[in-house]
């Protein structure tokens, strides 16, 4: 994902910066990083929800020890009797609240174009 | 400064960028690398930056053998065609970035900035950021950036090519000042050859990454030493006509093809070869050489308007002679139509003749 917000950055800028006077490394750094910010935030905040999200592994390897949330849910969730549905909603109002407290605290950075206007043509 | 490559070449894969080129810049000259697209001039200019390296050869900066040192010791300043402006950052921050790389105090930093954001009419934009500026103003930034940190050299990328046409031939005015204000070393690589001609002290017409000549940019045009040079340098090109040599004698010269005989009057000793009876010859008139006549030449002598484009100052007719278009520049107020069929005739003082196989240009002027 990564991948697709460095394509973004052209070659030109790095060389640029090299000719100015940077190692390859401090004008990654100093150019680079700065550019595929909104690229950054918008890989974290993906990661986030897939990790938050992720049950198969999480099963496997938590049930005993560590369980994470989507797993103790579906422990608590499913009885004989059948699902409980009102704890299953408001379990997962419960799981999907960082998601959201996390989203919305990073997405003022989420700041687009700022790389228009720099090349022209 | 002065710069010089000895037997560079550079490959890409299978593709000869950059076939043996040397060449000597003189401190303060104002050098352009000039050719079509892909003859390799741009390769050029990123060796000498150290952005490429060379396969083969030398490339020298002042007396000190660049090839292993990196970009950001070679102290040249770069100015790309698309002017890779840092776009996170004010023009104040663009400008002073070279120097923040020096560890150059805040205050020298400040000083210099502003001096050269003056000597580029651009002091007031300091605080905005690239895409608030118009093309001529981004391309003075990036002037700019390579102007703040007195370099050894400057090394420029086509900068005009992204300008409109009226901006684009003022600031080859300026540009050219500038150079010899600052008196730093400047390589130029267009393909613009009307650029070439107005901007350089020397210009070095590649093709296919081999050099073709090297010279000061009017004896390009008055002394092309091919065939392809001479149909590069003058808009619009140099019309040809194929033929060969019937009579070779003192004063003069015969030569036939399909069209017609031509006596040609010359001094055998400014050819560098004899012309023998049957010698492949091919002729170059420049259009502005050729004109609307009465009495033809015995070479070429009916042609149709093919197209007629007014400027102003000239007017380019393109004509047709047997399948083939070639063109004419004459002064304007002449009224001619589109498909009309003229006389035409060329100065034959002012021809060149090329060696056929060769392409070599076989007078000196």
């Amino acid at each position: 994902m990564m991948k697709a917000f460095f394509d973004e950055v052209s070659v030109e800028l790095e060389e640029a910066a090299m000719v100015d006077g940077y190692t390859r490394m401090k004008a990654f750094r100093k150019v680079v990083l700065p550019l595929v910010a909104p690229g950054l935030v918008a890989t974290s905040i993906f990661t986030f929800i897939l990790s938050w999200n992720e049950f198969f592994f999480a099963f496997m390897f938590t049930s005993e020890r560590a369980k994470t949330a989507p797993v103790e849910l579906m422990a608590i969730v499913l009885k004989e009797t059948g699902v409980e549905w009102g704890v299953m909603s408001a379990g997962a109002t419960l799981v999907m609240l960082p998601v959201l407290v996390f989203s919305w605290v990073i997405q003022k950075h989420l700041v687009k174009g700022l790389a228009v206007g720099s090349m022209k043509g | 400064m002065n710069i010089r490559l000895d037997h560079v070449s550079k490959s890409f894969g299978n593709v000869e960028a950059v076939k043996d080129v040397s060449l000597s810049i003189e401190d303060g000259d104002f050098f352009t690398l000039l050719g079509p697209s892909g003859c390799g001039k741009t390769t050029i200019l990123r060796m000498i930056a150290g952005l490429e390296k060379p396969d083969q050869g030398k490339i020298y900066i002042g007396s000190l053998l660049v090839n292993e040192l990196e970009p950001k010791d070679r102290d040249v300043g770069l100015v790309f065609q698309s002017y890779a402006l840092y776009p996170h950052m004010s023009v104040f921050q663009n400008l002073a970035f070279p120097l923040e790389a020096r560890g150059c105090s805040r205050d020298l930093i400040k000083r210099k900035v502003l001096e050269t954001a003056q000597l580029l009419q651009i002091a007031e934009l300091l605080s905005r950021k690239p895409k608030q500026l118009s093309g001529g103003q981004q391309q003075r930034v990036a002037l700019g950036r390579a102007i703040v940190k007195d370099a050894k050299a400057f090394l420029m990328d086509e900068p005009l090519s992204n300008l409109d046409a009226k901006l684009r031939i003022k600031m080859r005015g300026e540009l050219k000042r500038l150079q010899k204000d600052l008196g730093i070393t400047t390589v130029y690589v267009t393909h613009d050859q009307e650029e070439a001609m107005t901007m350089s002290d020397r210009v070095t017409i590649l093709n296919r990454g081999v050099i073709q000549q090297i010279s000061k940019p009017i004896d390009a045009y008055i002394n092309p030493v091919n065939k392809w040079v001479a149909g590069f340098i003058g808009s619009p090109a140099m019309n040809f006509f194929s033929c060969h040599v019937k009579l070779a004698g003192e004063t003069s010269f015969m030569v036939v093809n399909e069209l017609g005989g031509l006596q040609i009057p010359y001094d055998p000793k400014t050819l560098s070869k004899k012309l023998v009876d049957g010698y492949p010859l091919t002729l170059g008139v420049r259009p502005e050489h050729m004109t609307v006549t009465d009495k033809p030449n015995g070479l070429i002598s009916k042609a149709r308007i093919y197209v007629i484009e007014p400027t102003g100052e000239y007017t380019i007719i393109e004509i047709i002679i047997e399948n083939k278009v070639y063109s004419m520049k004459i002064g304007t107020a002449l009224s001619y139509h589109m498909g009309e069929e003229i006389m035409i005739t060329f100065d034959i003082h002012k021809i060149y003749i090329f060696d056929s196989e060769t392409g070599l240009n076989l007078v000196r002027r």
